[in-house]
């Protein structure tokens, strides 16, 4: 009976450790675009070059999230794609995500620094398709896409890492598409550079 | 001693919120959150507000004045755990179609502005984690009555906040920026530099 009631005690203790949440683990995550003049693209694609010379910043976003849960980020154009749905009878809308994404999840490793996993994606609308081409929908959008998954290990807070970079048609569309001040040249990069670091909390 | 073991199993799987054996799970209960969702606007980008962070109701409160930080929306949502709230402020805009199957015209909606999708659920401990997924957007072009591409500016993510606190889910600021907030506000004439702010307050929340 001594062991039923021990037993019982273990139990209870367990389960009260296992009611306890693990720590939080919330960071900023910081997403540049970049655009890279064509002097200094190829150096920048090839990791030779990481000073500013040829760089402007397009955009900067910062994310608060939990790094133990994938956040996601998209700077675009959402295109709707309205078709008519025989089998349950209705009209249904679908959406075509254009511009930048970036899917990241960070782990902590036990050095303290983080792996990176990153999933970007450049895209842009190559033409319009309209009915009588084979599709059920009337009208909709066909995308260039660039799309890469990296794994980026040993990446401490605060420094910079470049997660996605793209030369090529493809990434002067991208930019065509932001609708920037300057027009875009051919030979332009795009960039993707995440910073991470600690949220303030004041608790 | 049976009665004492069996006792102390219930207490133990009452403390950890699970059903003792041969009980059904007993569904989580649905406990009153208040939630604001806010967009800011930060003019100068060195300003301490303008990044994404949590920081308490009161310092939150003393940095929007020491910043001149300006609001541009704000909304108060009652909620409740495990299930969520959609906050829309913004435009609504109708588009037409006919449905073959009624053999009329049909109107639908197509919203822009700022839209915050929010959720919250208990972490265990005092805390509540909050589901975010926010959206900036705009029209891509002036075409009333069809159903048109939007300019977004869009994130999903996750944070724990405390009743009082407050995150800065979002801080964004650049040429994209500019394009989708300035459709919605061109009175402000946002600047590139200008820095926008997606903020949740867990005002408080039912123990």
């Amino acid at each position: 009976m001594k062991q039923i009631v021990a037993g019982a005690l273990a139990l209870a203790l367990s389960c009260v450790a296992a009611a306890v949440p693990p720590g939080e683990t919330v960071l900023v995550a910081q997403l540049e675009m970049l655009r890279v003049d064509p002097q200094h693209a190829a150096n920048w694609m090839t990791g030779v070059q990481s000073d500013q010379a040829g760089v402007s910043v397009v955009q900067s976003t910062e994310l608060l999230f939990d790094s133990s849960v994938e956040a996601q980020i998209h700077l675009g154009r959402k295109y709707p794609i309205f078709y008519y749905d025989a089998r349950p009878g209705v009209f249904q809308v679908n959406y075509v995500d254009t511009g930048v994404k970036l899917d990241i999840r960070c782990k902590q490793e036990e050095s303290g620094l983080y792996t990176v996993d990153s999933l970007p994606e450049f895209s842009a609308v190559q033409r319009t398709a309209r009915d009588g081409e084979g599709q059920a929908a009337a009208s909709f959008p066909e995308t260039l896409l660039v799309k890469s998954r990296s794994s980026l290990p040993h990446v401490a807070l605060g420094t910079p890492v470049l997660v996605g970079q793209a030369r090529g048609r493809n990434a002067e569309r991208v930019l065509g598409q932001l609708g920037l001040d300057q027009p875009v040249q051919a030979g332009e990069a795009v960039v993707l550079r995440l910073t991470l670091r600690p949220a303030r909390r004041s608790s | 001693m049976k009665r004492l073991a069996a006792c102390l199993l219930m207490f133990a799987c009452s403390l950890a919120g699970r059903a003792a054996p041969g009980e059904p799970a007993a569904p989580p209960a649905t406990k009153a959150v208040v939630l604001e969702a806010q967009i800011w606007r930060v003019p100068h980008e060195g300003s301490r507000l303008a990044h994404a962070q949590i920081c308490d109701g009161a310092q939150w409160d003393a940095l929007c004045r020491a910043d001149h930080a300006e609001l541009l929306e704000d909304l108060v949502v009652n909620s409740l755990t495990g299930i969520e709230s959609q906050v829309h402020l913004g435009n609504k805009r109708p588009f037409t179609y006919v449905d073959p199957r009624a053999q009329r015209a049909q109107v639908n909606y197509v919203d822009v502005g700022c839209k915050v999708d929010v959720r919250a659920d208990p972490s265990g401990d005092g805390g509540y984690d909050i589901k975010v997924l926010p959206e900036l957007s705009s029209y891509a072009s002036n075409d009333p009555g069809n159903l048109e591409p939007t300019d977004v500016l869009k994130a999903s993510t996750a944070v724990m906040l405390r009743p009082g606190e407050v995150a800065v889910v979002g801080a964004t600021r650049g040429a994209w920026t500019s394009r989708v907030l300035g459709a919605n506000y061109p009175q402000e004439h946002l600047g590139s530099n200008d820095t926008v702010l997606i903020v949740i307050r867990l005002v408080s929340a039912e123990r």
